[in-house]
């Protein structure tokens, strides 16, 4: 990523490893939820034999209430857990 | 013992039974037969309405499956319903969302419609709702969107069909009125009215919950001179009461007063926007039976047995919303619909409304130039034999 040539080391206000790494974990985690929500409403939604390429309106509208659902239940479970967090310590 | 005739032989009895080790078989004696026949009577009613409501739904379910089976593409968005919801007088709204979840749900989702619902708590909120829609549009206000979502959205192709449901007579009848309201009624809220020496004094108006109350609000306002002849007539009615401070608890703000009365629909002045429309969304009633009391239990027991009939006639309304079939509003005949419903009401309710004015109870009155430009939705003749479409066939 930093094109500083070979051993060069990074400048003054370049990047902070610990953030790239934060960053990373997000971007991992967001990948994650990206997969998972589309395996379950695929599964959910769409049936396993098909003729035609196109999703028809009712898978369509399936899957929108399936990932509308899903990112709702997140956001639930993660208030939660921050809750816990608060409340614990 | 010799003087006893020779008893006879016990009778042959079944090898099954013995080898089973049953002693006798018998059948239930009165008071048993009695039981069990009401038992398996009213679970016999209740099992034979269940399934013929779920036949019934499944039918209107399988006519209009078809539409959800067409390819969307990726930038189109499902056709939009609205559905308006008002709980029963006396009554919560859970009861409206059951009956919307259990009737009209399944035939919207079997048929691909997405559906926004618009519920209300209080009177008046629905016919607020459409009315300020109907004004947003006419100011010209109806896009909303930032920069980033027109980026977004652009691209999207919307559906511009729509259509409205409204679940009973009260939202069928505010849905009505809002429609009115918004179109002939004016822009900005009426003054309420002044008196001389009035001060810029705020905080005297009482918030009550009820739209009822308006008329004493009103004349307090005047006493206390609220809103002064200089202030911007823009600020509605509503915002005015909520920015006053008050240190009691906080009642919700009251539903704003239809901003043009019914006696002056006639009068009202034909707006250009509605000129150049011709057609408003079609519109359709839903009935939603609801009897309380206790006096009225062998009916409700009557209509808890027979709720397959139900699930036919509002799956037959959800249906012609499905396949959009329509035709021309007729005052004479849509106005009336669900005047049965109007019946069941409470008594002691409907009085306080009257007395009190509340909206429900107001005339139902739409105007001309409105109803020439509606459409109830009804299945036509080809789809079901059964119903009438021309006037003269409705009135008989």
């Amino acid at each position: 990523m930093s094109f500083f040539g070979m051993g060069a080391r990074p400048p003054a206000t370049g990047y902070d490893e610990n953030k790239i790494n934060g960053i990373k974990g997000e971007m991992l985690m967001i990948q994650q939820m990206k997969d998972k929500a589309s395996l379950i409403c695929l599964e959910k939604c769409v049936p396993n034999y098909y003729s035609d390429g196109d999703l028809n309106k009712g898978e369509s509208n399936c899957v929108d209430r399936c990932i509308g659902k899903f990112f709702q239940t997140i956001k639930v479970i993660g208030t939660e857990m921050q809750k816990q967090q608060q409340g614990g310590v | 013992m010799s003087t006893e005739p020779p008893k006879p032989s016990p009778p042959p009895r079944n090898p099954v039974l013995v080898a089973l080790g049953i002693p006798r078989l018998r059948l239930p004696g009165r008071n048993m037969s009695i039981f069990l026949g009401t038992v398996l009577g009213i679970s016999g009613m209740i099992y034979y309405d269940r399934k013929n409501r779920r036949l019934n739904r499944q039918k209107w379910k399988d006519r209009v499956s078809y539409l959800a089976k067409e390819p969307l593409q990726v930038n189109e968005l499902p056709r939009k319903v609205k559905v308006f919801v008002a709980p029963p007088p006396g009554d919560h709204i859970d009861i409206t969302i059951d009956h919307f979840t259990q009737y009209i749900k399944p035939i919207l989702t079997a048929a691909a419609i997405d559906w926004e619902m618009v519920q209300a708590t209080r009177q008046g909120e629905i016919r607020y709702h459409v009315a300020e829609q109907i004004r947003k549009q006419r100011r010209g206000e109806a896009d909303s969107r930032d920069e980033l979502m027109k980026a977004v959205t652009d691209g999207l192709k919307y559906d511009s069909e729509g259509g409205v449901i409204c679940v009973g007579r009260g939202a069928y009848k505010e849905y009505l009125h809002g429609l009115n309201e918004g179109w002939l009624g004016p822009l900005e809220p009426p003054m309420p009215p002044e008196t001389e020496g009035s001060v810029e004094v705020r905080g005297l108006l009482e918030s009550g919950d009820d739209v009822t109350q308006k008329a004493t609000e009103a004349s307090k306002a005047a006493d206390a001179g609220l809103v002064t002849p200089q202030s911007p007539p823009a600020e509605p009615p509503k915002s005015t009461e909520e920015t006053e401070t008050r240190e009691k608890e906080d009642k919700k703000p009251s539903v704003p007063k239809p901003y043009i009365s019914q006696a002056d629909y006639e009068s009202a002045p034909m707006p250009a926007e509605l000129a150049q429309i011709t057609s408003f969304e079609p519109i359709v009633y839903i009935p939603h039976p609801h009897l309380l009391g206790f006096l009225n239990t062998p009916t409700r027991t009557y209509r808890f047995f027979t709720k397959r009939e139900l699930a036919d006639r509002c799956g037959r309304l959800t249906a012609s919303v499905a396949l959009s079939q329509s035709r021309p509003f007729v005052s004479r005949i849509d106005l009336a619909q669900g005047v049965e419903e109007e019946a069941e009401w409470p008594k002691k309710w409907k009085e306080t409304a009257l007395e009190k004015g509340s909206e429900w109870m107001q005339d139902f009155v739409v105007d001309d130039r409105i109803a020439e430009r509606l459409r109830v939705y009804q299945l036509g003749h080809s789809e079901d034999g059964s119903s009438p479409t021309t006037v003269a066939a409705m009135e008989e």
